[in-house]
């Protein structure tokens, strides 16, 4: 299967750490995938609200644009994931809105035909990749860590765009697959608050505590999420949100997790750039 | 018509907003208050409640509503759009009152700026600025967030003020000139069949 890897406004910036151990995953996965400099920003959901139109046809050229190349989506951002979704989903639905959008992307020399496929990295490794052919890649098992898995909103939420039943907790199985100890966490499909983070900073952290806070009341030593922007609130913003104190809570991108337990380096894995150390587990 | 009574009241604000897609369930509303019970906002802080924002529209109180920050404070969790039992997707009509705000060129508040800078940035790089981003959203309140700045600057992740831009960024504002021209069009083409 071959992927055009779409890594989101986050992960090529504020959490570019997620983007290389991503990379390295795949790297060491063997997937066939390409980064392709023309991909814009998917709109984010945020676009819509100004002109719905233009989120469609921005997401409309990147689907055109993967399908030029043989390729299927996949991304490591929830938000992206969720709004590429959504996207599809309008085209699918309305063949009017499918027949304008394609009559504009004419004129740039380009067509959506309605083929490609849109992953998450998680729903690749779960699909594409399997179980058995991730374990057999572990070498060195996290031991004694209790991990719990951050999911994020919009891999989950809403139903009817995302509709993925396949296996609701896929981030526990890898943790344990990882040699780590899944911790049933009450937080694990609830939100972060990153999407309000500008527009309301007090709220946003608030919601990010109390992530935090139920993170200890579970008895959880770390949190692993598959989103870039989850790893902004919980680990960038952590310091900002932990009013009350409590001890750090380390955040690993899904890749990073992987990675430690493939074998890959903290180095290769861009563990210096998560704001919370994560060094207990450099040297577990 | 003069929709507004002598109570600044706008009974036809619910229909301005059901007239985007996102908002058509807003004639479907019973005001149970499922979204708001089950609301990740609401759950830290109770200023934000969106029955009470949805039940506003549909009394008529506009410019209350348009003007409010709480609307722009909807983290889009959708928690609301899955509980609701009435199937209208509470969440997405808090979406078409942002809409209409839009429309109506508001500026006031940050929630607002922050979703008008995205389209801003696309159109100059095809991606979003993080570094301008809250720059543009926050205005002078950026000193609130210098101890962060310098956090992330030690760890290297402050995001390039001038990025790279996207491969055929000529496209996308070709894709957006065709939208517009189409908009004003649809707009011209209305007017006419409201005057004949």
């Amino acid at each position: 299967m071959k992927y055009a890897l779409y890594p989101g406004c986050a992960g090529e910036a504020t959490t570019e750490e997620s983007l290389k151990a991503t990379i390295k995953i795949l790297e060491v996965l063997g997937v066939d995938f390409e980064e392709n400099e023309a991909f814009s920003c998917c709109g984010a959901g945020i676009v819509e609200e100004e002109d719905a139109e233009f989120e469609l046809a921005l997401n409309a050229r990147n689907f055109a644009l993967a399908e030029q190349d043989g390729r299927d989506i996949v991304t490591i951002c929830n938000t992206c994931l969720m709004t590429m979704l959504k996207s599809q989903k309008a085209l699918a639905d309305d063949a009017k809105l499918f027949e304008q959008v394609n009559e504009d992307l004419k004129e740039i020399g380009l067509e959506y035909k309605g083929t490609v496929k849109i992953k998450h990295f998680l729903w690749m490794l779960r699909d594409d990749i399997g179980l058995e052919k991730i374990e057999s890649l572990i070498k060195t098992k996290i031991k004694d860590v209790r991990m719990a898995p951050f999911y994020g909103c919009h891999i989950i939420r809403p139903a009817d765009v995302i509709s993925d039943d396949k296996e609701p907790d896929f981030i526990s199985k890898l943790i344990k697959v990882c040699g780590a100890l899944p911790v049933e966490y009450r937080d694990k499909y609830n939100c972060c608050g990153f999407h309000i983070l500008l527009a309301d900073e007090d709220t946003s952290l608030k919601m990010t505590q109390k992530c935090l806070t139920n993170a200890h009341e579970d008895e959880a030593d770390m949190l692993v999420t598959p989103c870039t922007l989850c790893h902004i609130s919980l680990d960038c913003y952590q310091g900002r949100a932990n009013k009350a104190k409590l001890p750090e809570v380390p955040v690993l991108h899904l890749g990073q997790l992987l990675g430690l337990a493939m074998g890959i380096t903290a180095d290769e894995l861009g563990l210096d750039k998560n704001v919370i150390s994560t060094e207990q587990l450099i040297n577990y | 018509m003069d929709p507004n009574d002598e109570k600044g009241l706008d009974y036809h604000f619910y229909k301005e907003i059901a007239k985007h897609p996102k908002g058509e369930g807003i004639t479907k509303c019973l005001s149970c208050g499922t979204c708001s019970s089950t609301c990740q906002v609401l759950a830290v802080n109770n200023n934000y409640n969106p029955r009470k924002i949805i039940q506003k529209a549909v009394l008529g109180l506009r410019e209350e509503v348009l003007n409010s920050e709480m609307i722009w404070i909807c983290a889009r969790c959708n928690s609301c759009i899955e509980k609701c039992p009435k199937g209208i997707r509470p969440g997405d009509i808090i979406t078409a009152i942002r809409n209409v705000a839009l429309e109506e060129g508001k500026t006031s508040n940050k929630g607002v700026r922050h979703s008008i800078y995205f389209k801003k940035s696309i159109l100059q790089t095809g991606k979003v600025n993080e570094a301008i981003l809250p720059l543009y959203t926050l205005r002078f309140k950026i000193f609130s967030q210098v101890p962060q700045a310098i956090k992330m600057f030690f760890k290297g992740k402050l995001p390039p003020i001038f990025p790279k831009k996207i491969k055929g960024i000529k496209d996308i504002r070709k894709l957006n000139q065709l939208i517009q021209n189409r908009k004003l069009k649809q707009a011209k083409d209305l007017n006419k069949r409201g005057q004949s």
